[in-house]
Parts: C-alpha cells; structure tokens; sequence
C-alpha cells in the first residue's frame, strides 16, 4: 500500500469496523423501543437511538474526508438550484436556525453531502459565534453565510480544527470543485456549476 | 450486569489545520466519543430499571458493544496520535511472559497456547488487548481457531502465520485497526516485526534499551 494512501485506507477501514458495533446498539435500542416500557426507560431508549444516529452521521463524514484524502472520492453529482439546497440544509438544522433568502442558479453538487455540508457549516458558524440563528443568502452558485465571527471564521474555513462536520464540509466543498472564503462576517461558498 | 466505562482519554484544544487527516481523525475521536459516552451511560442506567429486567440481555449486548466502539477509537486514535507525531508512550516495566498470558486470557474468537521463558520487557497501555487481537486476526485469517505465542525472552513468536497473512501484517495491508494500532505501537516504541517461516516475531522493547 503506497504510504499516502495508506493512512486514509486504515481510517476508511475504521469507519466500516466502528459501523458494527454500533449497528448493535442501534438495533437493539430501536428493538426495545418497540416494546412497551415505563418511563424514564423509554425515553433513555429514545435518547440511545439518537446519540446513536449521531454517530452514524459522524462516522459518514470521517469516512468522506478519508476517501477525499485518498483521492477515492466519486461524487455522484446533480444539477439542482442553489436556493432549494439552502433550503435543504435549513430543514436540517434543529437547534440553530438557519434564514435563508435570496435567489438561485443551477449548481452540480452530490446533492445531499452538499446540503448536510452546508448545514454543519451553519452550525459551525452559529455555534463558534455564539449565535441561536445565522442567515443564508443566495447569490446564485454563490451562498453568503452570516454573521460569521472572528472565533468562527477559522472553524469554518477549516484552518482550525475544533470539530470534525465543519472540516468535512470544507473538504467536500473543495473536493467538488467548490470554494469558501471569509469576507468580513461573511462566509463566501462558491459552488460548481460546469 | 456490570458495563465497565469505555476509555476516556484527555483531549488537546483545537487544533491549526495543515490538511493533515490524522489531526481530524484525533478531532473526530474526540467528538465521537461524546456521542459514546451518551450511549453507554444511558445503557448503564437502563440496565438498573426494573421494566428493562427482561429484556437485560440486549441492554447487556448494548453496553458490549458501546465497549468495542470505545476500544476501536482508542485504536484508530493511537494511530493517528503515531501518524502525526503526537504520540508520547507511556510505558511499564513487566515480564513477557505475564503480558502473553494476560493476551492469552482477553476475549476472543481463539485460543492462544502460551509457552516459553519471559524476560523483563517495556510495554505501554493496551498492550495485553492489542497482542490479543494481533493472535486472533492471525488465526482467523489463516483458518485456525488456536495458535502458539511462545515467548522467548524479549521476543514473543505467534505460529502458525499463512503466507498471506504474513503478508498483510508486514506491508500493513488492509489489517484490522486494532492489528494495525498494534504494528503501528510496535514500531513507534522501539520493537519490531518480521515473519519468518510461518512465524511472526515481536521484539519487544527492553528497559536497557527502551529505557
């Protein structure tokens, strides 16, 4: 195994053995769920189920930036509209709320890498800047997230790692063709349209 | 039941990106095991529940496999604390006789037949596991459900090794992680690997010359 490639084939490899265990706990949470149960028992099942999904969700994105790294990375891209996937990406936010507006163009993405990127960036900028709510204009192929603080403005740029869904949204968006910069408590996303 | 708490290790403040995916993969473990932590201390206080007595067995399963999920990032977090020179062993002084036993003992699919003379040897955290999982990985791979880790000395020897396997273990080719972790901690503390006529031979670090 060539030495640049190995690393991230060990860490690709990783994510697929950390799926098994967590299948089990998943699945049997998800069992359980389905039985009838007093409180707090079900609840601390529901609890489980999502902390769960989390993980998932975590593991996905650890194993997209290994295949990147690799240069193992195939996106499966769609021509959509930039506004609807701001949209997409607001609908996943729970805690944070993400206002978006604007209008849209045809952009070529993986579409739902793309919106999940979008919404961990959000997250990002919301959080790091100790905001509940951040905005996203659509200028076109290009998105505007703010406000995006001095704090925050590392994290999402991915210059800083403080959290693994930021550095992979970074590393998607550049991987598809895409571009990210900061203009004053803005975050400029450029994404590919060709 | 009993679920034991999976490892918790301290984790460094943020980190300067230089595009580096073992410093993500130190970021990741550190944010996959909050999420882990949940799962196991929920499952922990599930098993106390009267109304989940029943079902105790899959509550029992939830908690050995949060276990396993912790034991795979502490791997794949060594790995990469090696890869990107964050590594700092922390090391003790033990018999490898002792340390073969204790591998011959951790759960596993096979039955590892200890035997030999032990020397007084350097090994850092895990090792018992890790040279477990090194055994099981080498038998399995090549058909077996047994194996003999004679030690001599410094020098632990697992046998029967298939060619393939023999193979994989040296050119480090899409081994397990913890078998990987485990080559990886080998090399990175001072000992080495070599496989010679169906046996894989450890060198362990010694304290005169780890030391």
């Amino acid at each position: 195994m060539a030495e640049d490639t190995r690393f991230p084939q060990l860490v690709a490899l990783a994510c697929h053995d950390l799926r098994t265990p967590l299948a089990t706990v998943y699945g049997f949470a998800r069992t359980l769920t389905r039985t009838e149960l007093d409180e707090p028992s079900a609840r601390y099942l529901q609890m489980i189920q999502a902390a769960s999904q989390q993980l998932g969700e975590l593991l996905d994105e650890l194993a997209l930036v290994a295949r990147i790294e690799s240069g193992r990375f195939e996106p499966n891209v769609t021509q959509t509209d930039s506004l609807e996937l701001a949209q997409s990406a607001a609908a996943e936010l729970s805690e944070e709320r993400l206002v978006v507006s604007g209008e849209g163009a045809p952009v070529l993405v993986p579409l739902e890498q793309t919106s999940r990127a979008l919404a961990r960036l959000a997250k990002a900028a919301a959080r790091h800047g100790g905001h509940e709510e951040v905005s996203l204009v659509v200028r076109g192929p290009e998105l505007e997230l703010s406000p995006v603080s001095r704090s925050a403005g590392p994290v999402v740029l991915g210059e800083e790692l403080r959290e693994l869904s930021a550095a992979a949204a970074v590393a998607l968006i550049e991987a598809i063709g895409g571009s990210l910069q900061v203009d004053g408590e803005r975050l400029v996303i450029t994404l590919p349209n060709k | 039941m009993r679920l034991l708490l999976p490892t918790r290790r301290p984790v460094a403040g943020p980190v300067r990106a230089d595009n580096s995916l073992a410093d993500l993969v130190g970021i990741a473990c550190h944010d996959l095991r909050g999420s882990l932590a949940a799962v196991y201390g929920l499952a922990r206080t599930l098993s106390l529940h009267p109304d989940i007595a029943q079902r105790g067995e899959l509550v029992r399963l939830m908690g050995a496999s949060a276990q396993q999920f912790g034991e795979l990032l502490d791997d794949l977090e060594l790995v990469a604390r090696i890869e990107a020179d964050w590594f700092e062993p922390s090391m003790a002084e033990a018999d490898s006789i002792g340390l073969a036993q204790t591998a011959a003992v951790e759960p596993s699919d096979v039955r590892v037949a200890v035997s030999g003379e032990g020397a007084s040897i350097l090994v850092p955290q895990h090792a018992p596991r890790l040279l477990a999982r090194v055994a099981e990985y080498a038998a399995l791979r090549g058909g077996r459900e047994d194996i003999k880790l004679v030690v001599h000395g410094s020098l632990l020897e697992l046998s029967p090794i298939s060619r393939a396997t023999g193979r994989a273990l040296i050119e480090n080719e899409n081994l397990p992680i913890a078998v990987a972790a485990t080559v990886a901690l080998i090399e990175a503390t001072g000992g080495s690997l070599r496989v010679d006529d169906q046996r894989l031979r450890i060198d362990l670090p010694t304290p005169s010359v780890g030391g």
